[in-house]
């Protein structure tokens, strides 16, 4: 029973904590199990899974994105103008806001890829020119009254009040999780991770799919941007923010990923994500001071990393 | 020089040693023996030289000796006392210096913090005593003769003076047993005398030297006595005036060919492959070379000859100086590892675990690795097709596995080995080539592989391998090619030839092999 | 031999800080009220936090590392200072002293991530880095502490014989670190370790030890830069070490440390430091905006990075053997 307990857990940790942690909150947490609750909740999850889903292929490499968090700002702000200042029609700001961000991840791609530098450098400065040009194009201000087609286009309700961005953010990782695990690109990345010699001996292109993973994450991050100035109706360059990363990296790990890389469940990620936001829920319900949950994630990817590592070393031992 | 009064500092006796595991243990099980009851023996004042060819188990008993493994049998006398070696640090306190190839000194601090690191003298402050380091670093340096600065840095010296700051710092810790390992390898004219100078006088001052090398003028010229070893065993020992360069070789080379090799495929004249004028070195010499349908071209010669260098330049994986290729009649210009799998090249690398295989995915991903946009054009990926791939690969190699989806990393080297070849024969190659396709493996396995590149020529590939194995050089080769320090030494076409006597001249690049060229 | 050593040494040695001087004469001529005397030491003063947890960190990228904890190291020692001296009445003396050692501890945590559990350094310093932001959150119930008493307020407002205490404090650890570094058996291995772990291991010395003890170093200054910052503040804030992160690794960078380690000096990067705090100020009388002045720092790492990472590729290239 133990055993069969065990490699359940191994297979798909993160989900049994989420239903096990949904279980426990709906008992001791009043107001949890809310329909309204339950759907802010998932609107709350809505963002930074897209964000987790790009850091999944990215760790898988052993590559990090510490820009993704700045880019959403950058691309938020970038998106309002287009939308206010331009009066550019929705479906061009939404289609030149997604270039935008994958810009910067192709930036990111070929300063890391081709001019050798480590990309948690890379992303670091990235990440502050990011902010800086945020800052820059919106003259420190946030712009607010959107125009109604922009709004509508993620916030209309389905489903009771769940809008139509946590569809596309389920959608998106189910995206992901076939693109990791169904395709070549997966595959490759999975290739890269586990044996870069091989691949670069083998006739893989391992700079240019590296590269797609630092546009996809950018692309990503731009739609996290998008979703956030959905959500909270303002677009402004703060959105976002350093912690982004961080938290997709706790969620990662949570989810079943190797932080050596080669290993990426998305599922898991998300799943991951879940737990977080389920926690970040109870907490606010408990009234307890929110920062106490980014003490938490900090603890919490310590305790992941150490778990992995006797993982590991007990694999090793057999 | 050794003479009937000088102190016996070193004697081996009757050592054995057994294949050994990643922990240095024997495993006797096994029956096969790297040393074979290996007598040595070390005097004060001397240069013993030691040589043999490939796997003749130089290194290994010089690791005995330098405490990097222990001996399964036989015991070692250290000034007559017998004594045992656990680790480098003890060979170290007993008065054993070891001189690897690899340089064991920090290129980043200096002469005078490499030769003290992890001894530094330092006072009540813990503050290191800088010019103590320094003066007795000059001091030290002076005494062997040499007149460097010791503040300077290490990467801004030559190899040469590099060298000479190891042999202080070995020499610093009062070693009487000097082992020297092709300590010339990375030396030029010059800078080889002054070697020699050094070691001269070292053995002038009553140091005892083992001296490993393959390049037969600078033994000759330095060595006092010379012990041949073959197969892990002593063949014998000759002193300055019974040596003489043909019984050298005779003892090294010289044994019954081993019969498993069957040839059943018939070599054409037909060029797949030609290479024209080709440099792998800034400093090397031009040579061409061509590989025909159905011909198994051999490359032979000593490990550094650069064959693995020219391999990966022709694949495309590693720059080159000069010279052109040509695959099938068209020129292959700017080689590159995509292109050369496109038009047909394929290259086995000479370590499967870190170059070849991805040890942590299954059968059915390595096997597809080379070919995957081929069996899954549109981003798909088509497992069913992937499977037949890899199980088609485990049918033809007759890889020992629970199926396409075992993980290869727990594969025994022989079916990792089938398992690339699985993945290179997805490609459809037209040029094959193999480093050193059966080291480490099986006899059994290695047997497989044999007839696996006869039936590769027999189908038309044009197969190049590269073997450091004698047998296996001659015995599956159409041809030979054999190379030297980044050369080409010469051709061997005809197979009356092929005898190993003959063959070690030529990997030796001694100067009878190469007057008979000319 | 010995006149050519003394003297390619003495240029290398006078390159950064005429660097500095050219560099700081450059930028007056924009803002001239740079050349005053209470102009330099308020950047001195500003780049003394940068400074010394710059030291340590140079110390670890030496060794082959990196550290992107300081920033949650200062906020989290400002706090459980402030906490100790205004909440519980605690000696300020020992109350130092027993943030350091919080913070000595909390570096060893991170090095024996690294040293024994083998996790690249940049996740295990990042996931203590915000441990420890998280913490100091946590401790401060989310707001700032004010209530610092005057005798400490001294530190980093403080004079002695009109040069600001910081300077000397920010003086004091760029030669201790110096002479660590440059003078020690310590040092001497960080060197090593960071060019070749084997040659070092084959010497007998326990790497792991060295290790453990660089990072722990590294917890050490941070948390004095944290003591330091709020006592220059005058108050504790909980995110007030957030900023610096940046800023540190610009100066090891703009020092002339080697991301690849091995290579590196203190005073460099000390004065790297200062650089960046004199830009940080002239940019702040040009009224540019701090994000924008982020971004300038952001874009002149990844320059230099590139730049000095290709310098040193194309040195180690030419020692192949063919």
């Amino acid at each position: 029973m133990k055993k069969f307990l065990l490699s359940l857990y191994m297979k798909n940790g993160a989900i049994v904590i989420a239903i096990v942690l949904a279980i426990i909150a709906s008992v001791l947490v009043p107001n949890f199990s809310n329909i309204n609750n339950l759907q802010t909740l998932l609107k709350q999850w809505a963002t930074p899974v897209l964000i987790c889903v790009a850091i999944n292929f990215l760790i898988v490499t052993g590559g990090i994105d510490l820009s993704a968090g700045y880019l959403c700002g950058l691309v938020s702000i970038s998106c309002g103008l287009m939308l206010m200042v331009y009066e550019l029609p929705v479906s061009v700001c939404l289609l030149i806001s997604i270039l935008i961000g994958s810009l910067f991840g192709l930036f990111n791609g070929c300063v890391i890829c081709y001019l050798q530098i480590p990309p948690f450098i890379t992303t670091l400065g990235s990440g502050y020119i990011a902010y800086g040009l945020a800052q820059i194009i919106s003259g420190s201000r946030s712009i607010n009254h959107l125009p109604d087609a922009f709004m509508s286009l993620g916030n209309t309700r389905v489903i009771g009040t769940l809008p139509t961005m946590v569809f596309f953010s389920a959608a998106i990782v189910a995206l992901g999780w076939f693109f990791m695990s169904r395709t070549t690109y997966g595959r490759k990345l999975e290739y890269i991770g586990n044996n870069e010699k091989a691949c670069l001996l083998g006739g893989i292109n391992v700079n240019r799919i590296k590269c797609i993973s630092y546009v996809q994450s950018g692309l990503l991050a731009a739609l996290a941007g998008i979703f956030l100035t959905m959500r909270t109706g303002s677009a402004a360059p703060t959105l976002g923010g350093a912690g982004m990363p961080f938290e997709a990296v706790t969620a990662c790990v949570l989810g079943g990923s190797a932080l050596a890389g080669g290993f990426s469940p998305i599922i898991g990620g998300a799943f991951g994500v879940l737990i977080l936001k389920i926690t970040e829920n109870c907490i606010n319900l408990l009234n307890i001071e929110t920062y106490i949950y980014d003490a938490l994630l900090a603890i919490v990817v310590f305790m992941a990393i150490v778990a992995e590592v006797l993982k590991s070393r007990k694999l090793q031992t057999k | 020089m050794g003479s009937a009064n000088s102190t016996k500092l070193l004697e081996m006796k009757s050592i054995t040693k057994y294949i050994y595991d990643e922990q240095g243990r024997g495993l006797v099980a096994t029956g096969i023996k790297i040393l074979d009851a290996v007598d040595f023996d070390l005097f004060a004042g001397e240069v013993h030289v030691i040589m043999g060819e490939n796997g003749a188990g130089k290194s290994t008993l010089m690791n005995v000796l330098g405490g990097v493994i222990e001996p399964d049998e036989g015991e070692i006398l250290i000034n007559g006392e017998k004594e045992r070696i656990r680790n480098t640090a003890e060979a170290r306190n007993k008065g054993i210096g070891f001189i690897h190839q690899e340089m064991n000194l920090c290129s980043n601090l200096d002469i005078a913090h490499n030769m003290f690191l992890g001894r530094e003298p330092h006072n009540r402050l813990g503050l290191s005593k800088t010019k103590k380091m320094n003066s007795e670093t000059a001091q030290m340096l002076s005494k062997l003769g040499f007149n460097i600065d010791p503040r300077t840095k290490l990467k801004n010296l030559s190899t040469a003076m590099q060298q000479i700051v190891e042999i202080t710092k070995v020499m610093s810790y009062h070693s009487k047993i000097l082992i020297m390992d092709e300590p010339t390898a990375t030396l030029t004219g010059r800078e080889v005398d002054i070697l020699f100078k050094l070691i001269r006088d070292l053995r002038d001052s009553n140091i005892g030297i083992i001296y490993i090398s393959h390049r037969m003028e600078e033994i000759e010229d330095l060595g006092d006595r010379f012990s041949v070893l073959r197969d892990g065993k002593l063949v014998g020992v000759m002193s300055k005036s019974e040596y003489s360069r043909a019984e050298c070789m005779k003892m090294m080379a010289g044994r019954v060919v081993n019969l498993m090799y069957k040839s059943t495929h018939v070599p054409t004249k037909d060029e797949v492959f030609r290479v024209e004028g080709i440099k792998i070195g800034e400093n090397t010499k031009p040579f061409d070379f061509q590989i025909n349908k159905g011909e198994v071209v051999s490359f032979g010669g000593l490990v550094g000859a650069g064959r693995t260098e020219l391999a990966k330049s022709i694949f495309g994986a590693r720059q080159y100086y000069g010279g052109s290729i040509f695959f099938e009649g068209r020129e292959y210009k700017k080689p590159s590892v995509s292109k050369s799998i496109r038009l047909g090249i394929s290259y086995l690398t000479e370590d499967r675990k870190i170059e070849g295989l991805v040890q942590q995915m299954d059968i059915k991903s390595n096997t597809s690795m080379c070919v995957l946009d081929q069996v899954s054009p549109h981003l798909v990926l088509k497992t069913r097709q992937e499977a037949a791939l890899a199980q088609n690969a485990i049918n033809r190699f007759s890889v020992v596995c629970l199926g396409v989806n075992h993980r290869t990393g727990t594969l025994s080297g022989g079916n990792q080995q089938k398992v690339c070849l699985g993945k290179w024969f997805a490609t459809e190659p037209k040029l094959l080539i193999l480093d050193e396709p059966t080291r480490g493996i099986d006899v059994n396995a290695k047997a497989q592989i044999y007839e696996v590149i006869d039936q590769a020529a027999k189908d038309g590939m044009a197969v190049m391998v590269i073997t450091s194995d004698m047998h296996e050089l001659i015995g599956i080769s159409d041809r030979i090619y054999i190379m030297h320090e980044g050369n080409l030494v010469t051709e061997i076409a005809d197979k009356r030839e092929m005898e190993q006597e003959n063959l070690i001249k030529y990997f030796l690049n001694s100067d009878e092999a190469c007057e008979s060229e000319a | 031999m010995k006149k050519n050593l003394g003297r390619s040494a003495a240029i290398s040695n006078i390159g950064y800080p005429l660097g500095l001087v050219v560099f700081y004469l450059l930028i007056s001529l924009f803002v001239p009220r740079l050349l005053t005397l209470a102009s330099i030491f308020n950047i001195l003063t500003q780049a003394s936090v940068t400074v010394i947890a710059a030291v340590a960190v140079t110390m670890v990228i030496i060794s082959g590392g990196i550290d992107l904890s300081c920033g949650g190291m200062f906020s989290l020692a400002g706090v459980i200072n402030a906490i100790l001296v205004v909440n519980l009445n605690v000696n300020p003396l020992v109350s130092i002293v027993i943030t350091l050692l919080t913070g000595a501890l909390l570096g060893g945590v991170s090095g024996v991530t690294v040293a024994r559990i083998k996790i690249p350094s940049f996740i295990a310093t990042l996931a203590v880095g915000n441990l420890a932001a998280g913490l100091a959150l946590v401790f401060a119930k989310g707001g700032s502490m004010a209530g610092l008493p005057d005798g400490f307020k001294w530190l980093g407002r403080g004079e002695i014989l009109e040069i600001p205490v910081a300077v000397y404090i920010m003086a004091l650890f760029v030669v201790v670190g110096s002479l660590v570094l440059n003078k020690s058996a310590f040092g001497n291995r960080l060197f090593g370790i960071g060019n070749n772990v084997k040659v070092v291991k084959n010497e007998g010395v326990n790497i792991e030890r060295i290790v453990i003890l660089v990072y722990a170093i590294s917890g050490f200054c941070s948390a004095f830069a944290g003591i330091l910052l709020s006592s220059w503040l005058g108050a504790a804030h909980p995110t007030q070490g957030a900023q610096y992160q940046l800023d540190i690794i610009a100066a090891c960078i703009l020092g002339g440390t080697s991301m690849m380690g091995g290579e590196g000096k203190i005073l460099n990067s000390a004065l790297g430091a200062v650089i960046i705090s004199a830009l940080r100020t002239t940019l702040n009388l040009m009224r540019v905006n701090s994000y924008i002045q982020n971004l300038f720092v952001g874009s002149i790492l990844i320059v230099i990075v590139a730049l000095t990472t290709y310098l040193q590729k194309k040195s180690n290239k030419q020692s192949a053997l063919f």
